[in-house]
This record gives C-alpha cells, sequence and structure tokens, in this order.
C-alpha cells in the first residue's frame, strides 16, 4: 500500500487561503444578495374594501384600468349592467390585457403573446396557464367598491 | 527660437523617458512577429475586431448619454425627448448609440456563428470560446438592461415580459425576478437597478471579460480551419491585418452614420403602467427567438409549466453551447466532423425561423 503523501507547507496554505477566502466571500455575497432584495411584496390587489368609481363612470360594454392599492385592477361593466373586477395582469407573463367587450362573445386579450380568457376571466387560449385573478365587487349608492376574494 | 537639431533632442530625451517606462517598442516587436493566416476564410477574422469597435462607439456614445439622462420614471421619457429635441447633436448620438447596439449583436453573432463553423473553438482555444460566449450573454444583457431607459411603452412591456421569465423556476425564479425588479411592478426600482447595471456593472465585467478575450486571442493566435492545414501563407498583424481592420472599422463607421443620420431611432409615447399592451407590440429582433418560443410553447406539457420548460430549455441550451469545444471530439482530433455543424446549423435554422415566424404571425 502507497504511503500517504503528507500535507505540505504550500497546499496547507493553500487550502487555508481557500478556506478564509470562502468564508469571508459567502457571507459578505449574503448580504450583498439581501441587500439587492426588495421588501416582502403585498398581496396582489386591494384586501380591504377600497372605492374603485362611481357607477355612472362605466357604460355597458366598457371596461376602465385602475390603480388600486398599487396594482392594476379591470372593472368590466357588461352590456346587463352586470359590474365584475379582474387584476388586469395576463397571467402568463404581467402584461396588462384588453376587454373586448364588442365582440360577439366579449373576453380579454393580452396582446403580448395571444393568451385569451372569457368574459369570466377564465383562460381559453393562447399560453396563459390560469384564470385572471377575481375581485369582489359592491355597490353601495353610485359608489362602487372592490375588495380580494 | 530653437533649432531643428535641439527639437530632435527634446523629442529624443522625450522617447527614451517613455520608452523606458512604457515598453511600447517590445509590444509593437510583439505585434511585428504576430503574424495571422491568409487563406479563402480570413475574411471572417475581421469580425471579432469589429464586433469590438461597435462596443467602443457604445462606450462613448453612452458616456455621452449620462449627461442628460434621468433615471427615474417621471423623469427619464423627457429626459431623452430632451436630448432628441433640444440638446446640440442630442438625436444623432442617441440614435448611433441605438443603432450601434443593433449592429454590435449581430456581428457578435456572425463572428460567433463563423467561429463555429470554422471550429476555431479547438485545442488550446476553448477558453477564448468559452469568454466568448460569456460575451455573448453580456451583450444581450447591455441590449435588455438598456431597452428600458427611454421609458416608452414598448419598452415597458419588454421588460416586464422579460424580467417575468425566468419567475417559473422554482425558488431561484422569484428571487431573480426580486432583484432584476426591485420591487414587484416595473417601476423607479427597476428603472434605477437597470441603470446601474447597464452602465456600471455591465461594463466593468464587459472590459475585464473583453481583456482575456483578447489577450487569449492574441497568444494563441487565429485558428486554421481543418481543413485548410496545407493551404494558408500568412500576413503579419502590424501593419498588414491592422491596417484590413481599420478599413472594416471605417466603412462600419461610414455605414452606421449614414443608418443613424437617414432612419433616426425614433422615440415612443411614454409609458403607462395602466394601458393594455399594444396589438403587434414585440421586442428587438434579437429577442424574437425567445418571444416566439414563449408564444409557441402551451401553458402546460405533460403537467409541466410550459415557463419553466422554456427555462429549462435555454439553459440547457446554453449549457451545451458553452461545452461545444468539450463535445466536438471530431475537431479536437483535427477532424471536420459533420455532427457539430449540423447542430449549429439546426441552431441558426431555428433561430432564423422564429424570427421570420414572429414578425409574420
Amino acid at each position: 500500500m502507497p504511503a500517504q503523501s503528507p500535507m505540505t507547507r504550500r497546499s496547507f496554505l493553500g487550502t487555508l487561503a481557500a478556506t478564509w477566502v470562502g468564508l469571508v466571500s459567502l457571507p459578505v455575497l449574503k448580504g450583498i444578495l439581501d441587500y439587492l432584495s426588495p421588501a416582502a411584496a403585498s398581496t396582489a390587489g386591494p384586501s380591504a374594501k377600497t372605492f374603485a368609481l362611481r357607477w355612472d363612470q362605466l357604460v355597458p360594454n366598457s371596461s376602465k384600468v385602475l390603480k388600486l392599492d398599487n396594482k392594476p385592477v379591470m372593472l368590466v361593466k357588461t352590456s346587463g349592467g352586470q359590474l365584475k373586477a379582474f387584476s388586469a395582469r395576463c397571467t402568463h407573463l404581467g402584461c396588462i390585457v384588453q376587454y373586448k367587450g364588442d365582440a360577439p362573445a366579449p373576453h380579454f386579450e393580452c396582446n403580448c403573446h395571444g393568451s385569451r380568457f372569457d368574459a369570466n376571466g377564465v383562460n381559453i387560449a393562447g399560453p396563459a396557464p390560469r384564470p385572471l385573478d377575481r375581485f369582489k365587487v359592491e355597490v353601495d349608492g353610485n359608489d362602487v367598491f372592490v375588495l380580494k376574494v | 527660437m530653437m533649432s531643428s537639431s535641439s527639437k530632435s533632442e527634446v523629442r529624443g530625451v522625450k522617447t527614451s523617458w517613455l520608452a523606458e517606462r512604457i515598453p511600447s517598442t517590445e509590444v509593437l516587436e510583439f505585434l511585428r512577429r504576430k503574424q495571422v493566416p491568409l487563406h479563402r476564410h480570413t475574411v471572417w477574422y475581421l469580425l471579432g475586431g469589429l464586433t469590438g469597435f461597435f462596443f467602443l462607439v457604445q462606450v462613448v456614445t453612452g458616456v455621452l448619454l449620462t449627461f442628460y439622462y434621468s433615471p427615474n420614471p417621471s423623469e427619464a421619457h423627457e429626459s431623452v425627448r430632451t436630448i432628441v429635441n433640444t440638446v446640440p447633436h442630442g438625436w444623432l448620438i442617441r440614435s448611433i448609440h441605438s443603432w450601434s447596439a443593433n449592429f454590435m449583436i449581430a456581428t457578435l453573432f456572425l463572428h460567433m456563428f463563423s467561429v463555429f463553423l470554422l471550429k476555431a473553438y479547438r485545442k488550446p482555444r476553448e477558453v477564448v470560446w468559452i469568454t466568448g460566449v460569456i460575451l455573448m450573454l453580456l451583450v444581450l444583457g447591455f441590449a435588455f438592461t438598456g431597452y428600458l431607459l427611454p421609458w416608452d411603452t414598448r419598452a415597458y412591456f419588454a421588460t416586464l415580459i422579460g424580467t417575468e421569465v425566468p419567475r417559473a423556476i422554482p425558488v431561484l425564479g422569484s428571487f431573480a425576478v426580486g432583484i432584476l425588479k426591485g420591487g414587484e411592478d416595473i417601476g423607479a426600482a427597476t428603472l434605477m437597478r437597470m441603470y446601474t447595471i447597464h452602465t456600471t456593472i455591465l461594463p466593468l465585467t464587459a472590459i475585464l471579460i473583453i481583456g482575456c478575450h483578447v489577450f487569449l486571442t492574441l497568444f494563441h493566435g487565429s485558428s486554421v480551419p481543418p481543413g485548410l492545414k496545407g493551404e494558408p501563407g500568412h500576413i503579419r498583424f502590424f501593419p498588414a491585418f491592422l491596417y484590413r481592420d481599420l478599413m472594416t472599422w471605417t466603412a462600419a463607421l461610414v455605414v452606421l452614420w449614414w443608418v443613424a443620420t437617414l432612419v433616426p431611432w425614433g422615440l415612443g409615447e411614454k409609458a403607462d403602467p395602466l394601458a393594455s399592451a399594444p396589438l403587434g407590440i414585440h421586442p428587438e429582433w434579437y429577442f424574437l427567438p425567445l418571444y416566439q418560443t414563449l408564444r409557441l410553447v402551451p401553458s402546460s406539457i405533460l403537467g409541466i409549466n410550459g415557463e419553466l420548460i422554456v427555462n429549462l430549455g435555454v439553459m440547457f441550451g446554453m449549457g451545451v453551447w458553452f461545452a461545444v469545444p468539450f463535445l466536438d471530439r471530431a475537431a479536437s482530433q483535427e477532424r471536420s466532423g459533420r455532427a457539430m455543424t449540423v447542430l449549429g446549423l439546426l441552431l441558426m435554422g431555428y433561430l432564423a425561423l422564429t424570427i421570420v415566424l414572429a414578425l409574420t404571425t
């Protein structure tokens, strides 16, 4: 059996230097990454009841994108006068979707990669992996409020 | 008045003073001794230098643009408008910066594919290839981070999509997106981050890698393709090849100037984060293969998220591309093996096809 070669002074110092670099650089790297990471994100959309707009600000078959609690929320008034609220962000890669209220079958479209959602926000075509996030709408007199489901 | 002899004496003293401190004579001697193979594919050797020339144009025009640009969402678009409309020659400097970026990416890809097809990555030039692929990634990073800076509609949505792509990667994806965006949405933090990466981190890294790439290229010399070993004559790098380089750069500058003047780079409407993405929006040509792939891949394949598959595919493809010198066993034995060439041609075909599809569908 060959004799095990003893650690030389050179290899010992090399290992020591590599260990030192590792011990110093890893915490420094973690510190830098912590520094660059944004603070915890808020929830997607208004969690509390938030005033959106007045009832008469939307005509039937139209939509409006509002920034509520720092998130884009799309309010839609159907031809029957029903109000619905969705996250305006496409669930594929986050582009703002467009409401096609004048189409034979009203739906949402994303112009970025061609995703389509039906009038209830359910993904029906393209690469979007899930439906649009939905919000609850409450009407109090002429005031329309939106809150998270 | 000083006589001509005393003048030359002063020059002589100066020259020797400099020569003692800067080894310019030795460097010049090295370049004179250095030879470049002369054969029917020598013209492709010019592309690396040409890419470097466009990088230099980017540095000069980019530094000039920073004097007037303001990296925050309320002022960014207006500051670019001011550069274009008010600052003397501002429109031309911005136009050259944008066009030169496109030319640089085009010549970089031509350079990379020519190196690939001429098999110039084989031993002992593996590290030259690897530093080249790193430079390709850095240049695409420059293009991506610089794109948001004008803060117009197209820039906004391109960045929105681009920063969301890695999110599908478990754990690391959301972390990377957070670092890139600096928050949940594209906003002031994102713009500042893109600006810092574009003007500080990427240039410093690129200069370091370019230094390694050029040093190793000069050290190993230009590679002769496997089939042409018997053919080459040689020309001296200095001055003969450098003269060809200079002529190429001059022609490139004329074309760049001509295009930047006749087709000034546009500026879209100021980005509105609440507006829906405009119909027909698509990124610049060099990101179209990724864009079209994202369009083509369904949301789920065999229960696996489509975006995750795209991310894994890109990472796997990059891994293979880095490893080309080690995978091409035939080339390492100085044979012109077909397998790797076919792989490269397939890749080029895919890139071209997706670009055409993205522009026509």
